[in-house]
């Protein structure tokens, strides 16, 4: 027993380290942590402070009622305006008109939908663009050229 | 570049996240369980033959467990937030264990070396001066006690930390190993063999990464090898990695269109270290 | 020799009991911490987890994809790494193309996550069916990539959308490692994990998400079950809808109408 006085001092020593990790521990978690859950509440608050990049079809509609109204009628009603321009942060902020909106008149915009290939559905129309344009092997395809018959806001086929 | 049925990747598939820097994790934890065996082998289970190396075992031990996050912190993307894991364990997650595994076995480790090197301390305690002295003092935690009667209660103190310790290493690399085989979304690693073979491997790899130091400090330091003792580990070495090869076969006969990255990366390294260690053993005895 | 052993048995009871109070003391001490924690949660009020005026008990998210509907224009693609900022090749929501021939060859492709949609592809195969299956994070009630980070950065929130605390995640990427639907990855630039967030900033501020509203056919749809009348909680009840590897008992929340068995 006498001899074991090494062994209680290292003991005594251990419970202390354990102590000041505990304390340690308190001061050092975050304080919402645990609140609702083993998380930090406050990252969900973080999460929500995002700002939105897309304003949706209403927020365009504020400024440009004559194109959303032609739109919202024709075939390409279920079309995001920001889909085919660009999210409505890039154009405005704060209120105010920031930047001029980008206007995508390449085919390539227009292919994503309309090229046919066997895993699109049959309700979407497409078009063989080479056929369609009745070009030449080779022949590359003029940029904005659906454009010149076809209205992206109401579009006949 | 198109991808038939089977060999379809999700996109985000693509990066590979856990590289070389997870493989080589449970390599050290190997080694480090690996010397604790050898050294209880030998505390607990009175191999005396072994008493050439058992200290040394603790320590290479130590050290390896010392070095064995460095790896961890090199994979992280916020090493600099690792203590979370200690902080705000979720005891849900295999990985959580890892703060109070590692660190009650690095307590467990810290404190059987001080037992072991008590009796030093204490010498050279009573011999240096000054701040070496005042360190070293404090080190025995100002108990000078070194009379036979003290010393039998560190050996028997040592007996139940190392019994306790066999456990605590085999925990500590074996759960790795259950860390990988419950990745429920990774059929190839999701075996509950995992862990049995993770530990046997380490095993081996422990005791021939003993053997090779013991003949390496033997050589520079100009000491005689013990034959019985090196003798003594080669058997050792042997029987385990008779069960490790044969776990592995298991698995890899079972599992052979199954091989990924990871197992192909740790393979190698054991059985090259095995395969260097044999050569060894050829050396001393041809 | 026997008084001998018997006074060092004694001690090592001794230091054995020590050694158990001490172990005992260590379990109380850190899990009557975690048993706080617990029982906080329980008694929980809609109120008290209000931000700002919107209070996530009153929802719960259900995805929605009508698979038939899908035009494989990847639309929802790109408004998702606008929106969130999603990093040159890794994906939030990303739209696979299967092609499967009559012979039962199942080719499958998603070119960077149809960022760009998807080109005609040149097969010899005599195609016997073929769709666009779009993806994102299935918001599993039970699921692994909560289970298993050990540092409690991913969570569901009460309103059932998985999330990822960017203050806590380490980067350890064993939730992308988890994931059996790989809606997961480590963000080059954070070096924390990122998933979609079923656009969290939106929804809680009464907008749908981005990739819903920049669907042109309506094949993507989000529901609130705890809504009167909702329209995907309604599709919920009365159609034959699935959900993805339901083997693994994830409880994905994202439900599919037209899945095909071929789907993984």
């Amino acid at each position: 027993m006498e001899h074991t006085r090494h062994l209680w001092r290292m003991a005594v020593l251990l419970v202390l380290l354990f102590v000041l990790v505990i304390v340690g521990r308190h001061f050092a978690v975050p304080e919402s942590f645990g609140a609702h859950g083993f998380y930090r509440y406050d990252a969900v608050g973080e999460i929500m402070a995002i700002p939105a990049v897309h304003g949706g079809p209403e927020s365009c509609r504020d400024c440009h009622d004559d194109m959303a109204g032609a739109k919202a009628a024709g075939r390409h009603q279920g079309l995001s305006c920001e889909s085919c321009h660009a999210p409505l942060a890039t154009h405005v902020s704060d209120g105010d008109v920031a930047a001029p909106m980008a206007i995508d008149r390449s085919v390539t915009l227009c292919a994503r939908c309309h090229v046919p290939l066997p895993a699109r559905p049959a309700f979407v129309p497409v078009v063989n663009l080479r056929e369609h344009l009745e070009l030449e092997e080779g022949q590359p395809i003029p940029e904005g050229i659906c454009l010149e018959c076809h209205d992206p806001h109401d579009p006949q086929p | 570049m198109h991808e038939q049925g089977l060999n379809f990747l999700f996109p985000n598939d693509f990066h590979i996240m856990w590289s070389l820097m997870i493989a080589l994790y449970p390599y050290i934890t190997g080694l480090v369980a690996g010397a604790f065996i050898v050294s209880s082998l030998y505390h607990v289970f009175g191999r005396s033959e072994l008493k050439p190396v058992a200290r040394l075992s603790m320590v290479a031990s130590l050290s390896f467990l010392l070095v064995a996050t460095m790896p961890l912190l090199a994979h992280l993307g916020h090493p600099e937030r690792a203590l979370n894991i200690m902080l705000t364990p979720h005891f849900t997650s295999a990985m959580s264990a890892f703060g109070m595994i590692y660190g009650l076995y690095l307590i467990l480790v810290l404190v059987e070396i001080w037992l072991i090197y008590r009796v030093e301390i204490i010498e050279l305690a009573a011999r240096s001066r000054g701040f070496k002295r005042w360190f070293f003092a404090s080190l025995a935690l100002g108990v000078y006690d070194t009379s036979p009667a003290a010393r039998e209660v560190d050996r028997k103190a040592v007996v139940v930390l190392a019994g306790l310790g066999i456990p605590a290493a085999c925990i500590l690399h074996g759960y790795v190993g259950f860390m990988f085989g419950s990745v429920k979304a990774n059929a190839f690693w999701s075996t509950p063999l995992m862990p049995i073979i993770f530990l046997f491997s380490a095993v081996t790899s422990g005791v021939a990464m003993i053997l090779i130091l013991y003949e390496i400090l033997c050589k520079t330091g100009g000491r005689r090898i013990d034959g019985a003792c090196v003798q003594s580990l080669a058997q050792w070495l042997w029987l385990f990695a008779t069960v490790t090869v044969t776990l592995e076969v298991l698995e890899i006969v079972s599992l052979s269109y199954e091989q990924n990255e990871e197992w192909l990366i740790v393979g190698p390294l054991i059985f090259d270290k095995i395969a260097f260690s044999f050569i060894g053993i050829q050396m001393i005895f041809g | 020799m026997t008084s001998k052993k018997n006074e060092h048995s004694c001690s090592r009871r001794e230091f054995l009991s020590l050694a158990a109070k001490g172990a005992g003391a260590v379990a109380v001490v850190l899990f009557s911490g975690d048993l706080a924690l617990v029982s906080a949660s329980s008694a929980v009020k809609g109120a008290d987890l209000a931000i700002g005026g919107y209070d996530p008990t009153r929802h719960r998210y259900i995805y929605l994809v009508d698979i038939d509907k899908c035009i494989g224009c990847g639309a929802c693609v790109r408004a998702c790494s606008h929106e969130n900022q999603v990093p040159k090749h890794f994906f939030r929501t990303w739209v696979e193309r299967y092609e499967i021939s009559r012979s039962g060859e199942v080719a499958i492709d998603s070119p960077d996550g149809a960022l760009e949609g998807f080109e005609p592809r040149a097969t010899g195969e005599d195609i016997g069916k073929a769709f666009f299956v779009p993806k994102l994070c299935n918001h599993c009630s039970n699921t692994p990539c909560v289970q298993l980070c050990p540092v409690g950065a991913s969570f569901t929130s009460p309103d059932g959308v998985v999330l990822v605390d960017q203050e806590r995640c380490i980067g350890c990427s064993y939730c992308v490692q988890a994931c059996p639907y790989g809606s997961r990855f480590i963000h080059p630039e954070t070096h924390t994990a990122s998933k979609c967030t079923l656009c969290y900033h939106r929804l809680t501020r009464g907008m749908t998400t981005a990739c819903v509203q920049n669907c042109p056919t309506g094949a993507r749809k989000i529901g609130d079950a705890l809504a009167l009348g909702d329209e995907v909680a309604e599709i919920l009840a009365t159609r034959d809808v699935r959900v993805l590897k339901p083997e693994l008992h994830t409880q994905p929340n994202c439900n599919y109408l037209g899945l095909s068995k071929e789907v993984r």
